[in-house]
């Protein structure tokens, strides 16, 4: 599913990044990318700031929709 | 020796670069305020031979592939230049990101160091981080560090002479790419280019820059065939992060959410986020401006009212004492500063004016000088609150948040939320603001920032809007300064959306490019940035002051007093002379704006400050200053402001009272004349930043702009003030704008029809 519909304060795993390829680097390069953990930390109006790493983020809704995210497989 | 600084955004390399050199520049908690390369000399040890350390401090990067213009300038930098040594500063409470610029800073043939940086902040979070570990792993020193305090910094800087030698770049993706690397490595190797390691696997990455390269593109499209290899060095680096270099961190545990987290929960909020800022932005400009503080003389008057100044029949001494704070309502701390410093001048002024006896040399002092240089340093108090304010909310890290707040709503004008740091920088200086808009991704979307930068009335012109401002609530008894003064900010923020609405629709298209911003954590403001933020400011003004402002008012008053035989005229005559001349002129230019042939015989000084403003803005209230002070010397003339009255009050708006009554000038006319002043072409400096930043030959046409922008807006608020229903005309014309612009983007009906065929022929 998109990030856009993810529940806040859940830790995701990334599956796809669907952005053109210039902000798909950009986001590789903040640590956004296939295989990555993602918190969604709040969301308004579909502008999301998500936890990475140990960094906050702030994106726009076009690409809160375009970053799939699915969930993360228990090692349990 | 050179010392360069890379490190991602915010991540305290300017601090360190404060520190190491002693200098001063501009530090703020929000990612991107450094866009340019900045050099010093470190003030501790000499090199190896007793040379100079000198230190670089270059822009944030988040990797070596630039995604803005300013990104490119560090990697340039960093390959091109061979610097001795790159120190790495790493920010040490968010190690895993920051690791990734260093796995890609190693792979350059360069002598690196890395600064683990903010270590005070991991202790105090009870993380620990293992430094053997890490300079086993990286193959390089690694020193932790405290910018911000400065500890270890010394110590970090000695390790750097003593242990500074050539180095070999290594890459991390070695391992699993070696049949790719070899292949790229041994193209950039016959090239012999310097670090090919490095460009070698940039091309793996896909890296725009290096795909220009001759044969490039031919030999990534053979190694690569189908397989994404970008995908796969990206990944090797994080999974050797995390596997090799992470562990290194071990985290205390703690709450899911931090304190910053906490606090976005409320100042991002969806719906309160808006409201709070604009809360936030009234108080900055209350507190700044309002001469009636927290309202309470308003409050006051609902029931019986405060006593005015003259009420309370003070002796005249204490009745100054009292004026500074309070007259029928208390004053706000800015304007206290304001009356302060006003008090203090208007009496040097009046001492140094009285001591001197020949005529022409007091006046060309008391007046040219002194009256042009006071009547823009009093409002040195007012400008430097301001900055406060806004330096303030600059360093605990809350811009950034208003500037995600509000990406949603500068989308529907067709610019990112990231454009809303060089506009709000723009209320302190144009120069900085034009500067910092490298930040931004798209060509166009930097290009209309640029151009609406100066609608953000910088802290130059605030002396224009105050001033006037005030001469129009006491001269003409209506309104209250400080509603005119917001609305003049007001008015120009309304402007700039509406011609980025306008750029965007027309000559500017473009798509609006992602947001994508790291917000910081919060911190407190720091005391000694806040004030060397505000020393610098104030050395930037009382040098222009004494520089430029300075030169201009004698030579304003020069040719005020001087006619085209080169004889001196006294204040009476001011009429007859070469800057009348000149000025009657220009001045009809200005009459559809209210401030130009309508006005008696006096009216061309409106027209004389405007144009003295494209040097500087403050002349133009200082222009005010030299010919009010000229006017106001010649008494009767002029109906009844006379040279006493300058002694009790403000010096600027004295001024402006003393045009008023000179050129018989309407309040449409005087709003108009402010809404042109702060609309119009910027100050030489920023039109020379303007065009070093803007696209070639787009210059020309942002000068246009600006004439244009200023001079409709400005003859929309004349003549709609003057004639109330000339607001249906204007409304007619903004309809048929906005219809024909829709029609064009529609493709119904073709401007440029003609062009096209031109081209075709």
């Amino acid at each position: 599913m998109p990030l856009l519909l993810a529940r806040e304060g859940e830790t995701m795993l990334v599956i796809r990044v669907a952005a053109e390829p210039k902000t798909r680097k950009h986001l590789e390069n903040l640590g956004i990318m296939t295989g990555a953990l993602l918190t969604p930390l709040s969301c308004s109006d579909g502008n999301m700031i998500v936890r990475v790493h140990d960094s906050r983020i702030a994106l726009n809704k076009e690409l809160a929709q375009s970053i799939i995210v699915g969930h993360r497989p228990s090692f349990a | 020796m050179k010392v360069a600084l890379i490190g991602n955004p915010n991540c305290g390399k300017t601090t360190l670069f404060n520190f190491l050199t002693g200098s001063t520049a501009h530090v703020g908690n929000w990612p991107g305020v450094t866009v340019e390369k900045r050099e010093g000399v470190y003030k501790g040890l000499k090199g190896r031979c007793g040379e100079k350390i000198e230190i670089v401090d270059l822009p944030g990067i988040y990797s070596l592939s630039p995604y803005t213009p300013e990104e490119v300038i560090s990697r340039n930098f960093m390959i091109d230049e061979h610097p001795d040594l790159v120190i790495n500063i790493v920010d040490a409470t968010n190690l895993e990101r920051n690791l990734y610029l260093t796995t890609q800073v190693l792979e350059a043939d360069v002598p690196v160091m890395v600064a683990l940086n903010m270590m005070d902040a991991v202790e105090k979070s009870g993380d620990t981080i293992d430094v053997k570990v890490l300079e086993r792993e990286l193959g390089v020193p690694v020193m932790p560090i405290s910018a911000l305090k400065g500890t270890g910094v010394d110590k970090m800087m000695e390790r750097a002479v003593e242990e500074c030698k050539p180095r070999k770049g290594v890459s991390v993706v070695n391992d699993a790419l070696k049949a790719e690397v070899a292949a790229t490595l041994d193209f950039y190797e016959s090239a012999e280019v310097s670090s090919p390691l490095f460009h070698a696997i940039k091309l793996l990455e896909n890296d725009e820059i290096e795909l220009e390269r001759n044969g490039a593109k031919e030999l990534l499209k053979k190694i690569a065939g189908d397989n994404d290899l970008e995908a796969a060095v990206v990944d090797e680096r994080y999974k050797y992060i995390v596997s090799r270099l992470a562990v290194a961190k071990k985290k205390a545990k703690r709450d899911d959410l931090s304190k910053s987290d906490k606090i976005d929960k409320a100042l991002t909020h969806r719906v309160w986020a808006i409201p709070i800022f604009l809360v936030i932005l009234f108080a900055i400009f209350h507190v700044t401006f309002s001469e009636d503080f927290l309202y309470i003389g308003a409050w006051a008057s609902l029931g019986g009212g405060l006593p005015t100044l003259a009420d309370l029949g003070l002796s005249e001494g204490m009745g100054t004492f009292v004026g500074i704070f309070y007259d029928g309502a208390v004053f706000s701390p800015g304007v206290i500063l304001f009356n302060i410093f006003d008090t203090l001048f208007s009496t040097i002024m009046d001492a140094i004016g009285g001591a001197i006896s020949t005529e022409w040399l007091s006046g060309l002092i008391a007046d040219g000088v002194l009256g042009g240089l006071f009547a823009v340093l009093g409002f040195l108090p007012q400008i430097l609150m301001l900055f406060l304010w806004f330096s303030i909310l600059e360093d605990t890290g809350y811009m950034a948040r208003v500037a995600f707040v509000l990406d949603r709503i500068f989308r529907r004008f067709g610019l990112s939320g990231r454009s809303f740091m060089p506009m709000i920088m723009g209320f302190g200086c144009g120069v900085p603001a034009m500067i910092n808009t490298r930040t931004l991704a798209d060509e166009n979307e930097r290009t209309a920032t640029i151009r609406v930068i100066p609608f953000f009335s910088c802290g130059a012109k605030l002396p224009i809007l105050t001033a006037i401002a005030g001469g129009i609530c006491e001269y003409f008894g209506v309104g209250n300064a400080d509603l005119i003064t917001y609305g003049m900010y007001l008015l120009g923020v309304v402007s700039a959306v509406v011609c980025v609405l306008l750029m965007r629709n027309t000559t500017m298209k473009g798509a609006i490019p992602p947001f994508i911003m790291e917000l910081p954590t919060y911190h407190r403001p720091q005391f000694k940035s806040l004030m060397l933020h505000l020393w610098d400011k104030t050395k930037h003004f009382v040098k222009k002051a004494f520089t430029i402002i300075f030169a201009s008012t004698v030579i304003i008053w020069l040719f005020s007093h001087l006619n085209w035989s080169w004889r001196y005229l006294p204040d009476e005559q001011m009429n007859d002379s070469i800057l009348a001349s000149l000025g009657k002129l220009i001045q009809p230019i200005f009459t559809p704006l209210g401030f130009g042939s309508q006005l008696n015989s006096f009216g061309w000084v409106f027209a004389v400050a405007a144009l003295t403003g494209l040097i500087a803005k403050e002349n133009v209230v200082a222009t005010f200053g030299t010919l009010g002070a000229c006017l106001i010397a010649m008494g009767a003339n002029v109906g009844g402001v006379t040279g006493d009255v300058l002694l009790a009050d403000e010096e600027g708006i004295l001024s402006s009272i003393a045009m008023i009554t000179a050129t018989g000038i309407t309040i449409p006319a005087l709003i108009s004349f402010i809404a042109f002043n702060m609309l119009t072409i910027p100050c030489f400096a920023a039109c020379a930043t303007a065009k070093g930043e803007l696209k070639k030959g787009t210059f020309k046409w942002t000068l246009l702009f600006w004439v244009a922008a200023s001079y409709i807006i400005s003859a929309a608020v004349y003549t709609i003030g003057t004639w109330w229903w000339t607001l249906f005309i204007w409304l007619l014309a903004v309809a048929v704008a906005v219809t024909l612009i829709e029609l064009n983007n529609k493709g119904k009906i073709k401007f440029n029809r003609r062009k096209k065929q031109a081209e075709a022929a």
